[in-house]
C-alpha cells in the first residue's frame, strides 16, 4: 500500500515536472527560434548583399578587361531573381558561381596577354 | 662578361622588335600562311570567303547569286543616298561625286584620334547636316553602305596606317583577333586560321584573308542585309563571350586590322552568305 | 529383381531430384548473378546514355561540332574522330583530364576546357567519360 502511494507520488511529480518543462518549452522556444531565424535571414541577406556586390564588381572587372563571359550575366540574374523570391540558398549559390566564373575570365585575360602574340603568323 | 652583356642586349632588342607589329610584314606573313595551306587556290579567290575553299557550297552560292537577295538593299540604299537632307545638302557633300569610296575605309582619323569605319562616316555626315544618326547594324545604314559598296566594286582595298596612333589602333585590333575569349576559350584566329577549312558541325570556317571584301552581307539566317560588326558580335557570342557594342573602339580597331589584312584585294560587296 | 529395379529406380529418382534441386539452386544462383550483372550493366548503360546526351547537346558538350563518332549526323572535323577509345585511353582519369582541360596536354588546342571553365559539372564529366570509353 505504502509502495503504491510512493510510486503514485513519483509518477505525479514526474508528470508535473514534465508539464512544467513543456510550459517553458512552448513559451521560450518559439521566441528563440524566431529570433534565430530572423538573425539567420538578416546575416544571410547581409552575406548575400556583400557577395552580390563582389560578384558585380568582379563582373565589371572582366568587362573592363574585355573578357566578360555571357554565362556570368545569367548567374547574376539568377542570383537576383532567387533573392527576390526569398530563396537565399539558390541566390548565394549563383552569386558564388558568378564570382568563380569572373575569376576564371580574369585569369584568361591575364594569361592571354603573353600568349596571343605567338599565334600571329610569322 | 662582355659577351653576356651583348647577348642580353641582343635579346632585348629582339624582344622589342617582336613586340612592335609591322602591319605590312603581318599581312605578307598571313598571305604566305594561306598560300601554304591552300597551294592550289589563287588568294584573290578568298574574296568569296568560304566558297573559295568548298566547291559544293560554292555551287549553291552561285545559284543564290543569280538572283541576289541584296539587290533590293542596293536600290533602297541608292534612293536614300540621293535624297537630300533637310538642309538641302546630301551625302555627296561629304563623300564627293563618286559614292564608291569603300576601299578607303576604315581610315584612321588623326583629328578625331580614332578609326572611322564607313558606317561611322555616314552617320558623321548625317550629324554634320543636322540629321539623326541611324542604327548601326541593320536597316537604312546597312542599305546605304550596300549601295556604296556596290559602287566600289572592282576597286582594291587601300587602307593606310601611317601614324603612331594609327599603328596603336591596328595593334589593338590585332591583339583582339589573336586573343582567346569567352567561356569556350577561342581566339578569332583559332577558327579562321589554325582550323581554317575545318567543319564545325555543318559550317566550314573561312580564311581571315578576304573577310572584309564583301560587306554588308545578306545572310540567309538573318533574312536581311547587315554590317560586318553584326558578324563580329555573333562570332563573339558563339564562344560565349559578351559581345561588344557596334562601332565601339574595340570593334572599330578590329575592323581596321582585319581590313588591312585584305589590303590590295578586290571589293565585291555587297555579298550573300548562308 | 523388381525390387532391385524399384530401388534403383528410387535411387535414380532420388538422384534425379537431388540433381534437379542442385541444378535448380545452381540456376537460381546463376540467375542471381545474372540479375546482379544486369543491373550493373543497366546502370552503366544508363550512364552512357546520359553521357551521350551531354556529348550531343549544344548547350552542354556540343562535342559533335568537332568530333566524328560512328553514326553521328553532321559531325565536325576540327578534332580527331573518337573511335576505339578504350584501347587508347586505358586510364580513365587521364581521359577525364583531357576533357577537363585539354590545354594541359596541348596549350594550342582549340578544344574548350570543359571542367576548368565550369561548362560541365563533375558528374557530367564522369558520365561523359563513360560514354567516350564506350566509343
Ligand atoms: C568557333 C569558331 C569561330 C570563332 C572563334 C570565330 N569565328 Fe568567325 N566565323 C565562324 C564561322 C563558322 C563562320 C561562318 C562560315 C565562314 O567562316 O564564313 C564565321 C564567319 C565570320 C565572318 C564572315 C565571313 C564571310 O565570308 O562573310 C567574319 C568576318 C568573322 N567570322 C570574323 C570573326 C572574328 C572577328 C572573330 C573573333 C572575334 C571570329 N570570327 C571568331 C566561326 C568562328
Ligand atoms: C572546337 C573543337 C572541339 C570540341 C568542341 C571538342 N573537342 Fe575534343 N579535341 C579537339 C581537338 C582539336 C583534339 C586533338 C587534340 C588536341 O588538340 O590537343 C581533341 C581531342 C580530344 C580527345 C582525345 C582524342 C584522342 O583520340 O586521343 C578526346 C577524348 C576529346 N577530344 C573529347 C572531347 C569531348 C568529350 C568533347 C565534348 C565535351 C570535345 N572533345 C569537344 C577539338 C574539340
Amino acid at each position: 500500500m505504502k509502495i503504491l502511494w510512493i510510486s503514485g507520488l513519483i509518477i505525479l511529480s514526474v508528470a508535473a515536472c514534465d508539464s512544467q518543462e513543456k510550459v517553458t518549452e512552448t513559451a521560450v522556444e518559439p521566441a528563440v527560434a524566431e529570433v534565430a531565424a530572423v538573425v539567420a535571414v538578416v546575416t544571410q541577406t547581409q552575406d548575400f548583399a556583400s557577395l552580390m556586390q563582389q560578384a558585380e564588381d568582379l563582373y565589371m572587372q572582366t568587362k573592363v578587361a574585355k573578357h566578360a563571359w555571357l554565362i556570368n550575366l545569367d548567374r547574376i540574374k539568377d542570383a537576383r531573381l532567387a533573392a527576390e523570391k526569398g530563396d537565399m540558398d539558390t541566390a548565394v549559390a549563383n552569386a558564388e558561381e558568378a564570382i568563380k566564373l569572373s575569376r576564371l575570365a580574369l585569369n584568361q585575360a591575364e594569361s592571354e596577354k603573353s600568349r596571343w602574340q605567338a599565334r600571329v603568323p610569322q | 662578361m662582355k659577351w653576356t652583356n651583348l647577348i642580353t642586349l641582343l635579346l632585348a632588342s629582339m624582344m622589342v622588335a617582336s613586340v612592335q607589329a609591322d602591319p605590312e610584314t603581318d599581312r605578307q606573313a598571313l598571305r604566305d600562311f594561306y598560300q601554304q595551306k591552300f597551294p592550289d587556290i589563287d588568294l584573290a579567290e578568298f574574296k568569296n570567303g568560304v566558297y573559295a575553299i568548298d566547291s559544293k557550297m560554292r555551287e549553291q552560292w552561285l545559284e543564290m547569286e543569280d538572283f541576289p537577295a541584296y539587290e533590293i538593299a542596293i536600290d533602297e540604299g541608292e534612293e536614300l543616298y540621293n535624297t537630300p537632307f533637310a538642309n538641302g545638302k546630301s551625302y555627296a557633300d561629304c563623300f564627293g561625286d563618286d559614292p564608291g569610296v569603300k576601299h578607303n575605309y576604315p581610315m584612321f582619323d588623326q583629328a578625331r584620334g580614332g578609326v572611322v569605319t564607313l558606317e561611322v562616316a555616314i552617320n558623321q555626315c548625317r550629324k554634320e547636316h543636322g540629321e539623326a544618326a541611324l542604327p548601326w547594324l541593320v536597316g537604312e545604314l546597312a542599305e546605304i553602305s550596300a549601295y556604296m559598296a556596290y559602287q566600289s566594286r572592282g576597286k582594291s582595298i587601300d587602307i593606310k596606317i601611317d601614324s603612331p596612333e594609327a599603328i596603336a589602333a591596328y595593334d589593338d585590333g590585332e591583339q583582339f583577333y589573336y586573343t582567346r575569349r569567352g567561356q569556350l576559350n577561342f581566339e578569332c584566329s583559332g577558327c579562321h586560321q589554325q582550323n581554317v577549312g575545318k567543319m564545325l558541325r555543318a559550317e566550314r570556317t573561312s580564311p581571315t584573308l578576304g573577310h572584309t571584301t564583301h560587306w554588308p552581307v545578306y545572310r540567309g539566317r538573318w533574312q536581311y542585309v547587315g554590317n560586318i560588326q553584326k558578324r563580329f558580335q555573333e562570332c563573339n557570342i558563339q564562344v560565349r563571350a559578351v559581345p561588344f557594342e557596334a562601332q565601339s573602339e574595340t570593334y572599330r580597331n578590329l575592323e581596321y586590322f582585319l581590313t588591312y589584312m585584305s589590303n590590295g584585294m578586290e571589293l565585291n560587296g555587297p555579298g550573300s552568305r548562308r | 529383381m523388381l525390387r532391385v529395379f524399384e530401388s534403383v529406380n528410387n535411387l535414380l529418382l532420388t538422384a534425379g531430384i537431388a540433381t534437379a534441386l542442385l541444378l535448380a539452386t545452381g540456376l537460381v544462383d546463376a540467375q542471381e548473378g545474372a540479375i546482379a550483372d544486369n543491373s550493373v550493366e543497366a546502370e552503366l548503360a544508363k550512364r552512357i546514355e546520359t553521357g551521350r546526351g551531354v556529348f550531343e547537346t549544344r548547350r552542354k558538350g556540343n562535342c559533335l561540332s568537332c568530333h566524328l563518332v560512328i553514326g553521328s549526323e553532321l559531325p565536325g572535323n576540327a578534332g580527331p574522330p573518337l573511335i576505339g577509345m578504350q584501347a587508347r585511353w586505358p586510364d580513365r582519369e587521364a581521359l577525364k583530364a583531357q576533357i577537363y582541360d585539354p590545354t594541359l596536354r596541348n596549350p594550342d588546342t582549340i578544344m574548350p576546357p570543359y571542367g576548368l571553365h565550369r561548362m560541365l559539372t563533375d558528374e557530367e564529366l564522369d558520365v561523359l567519360v563513360d560514354y567516350v570509353l564506350s566509343l
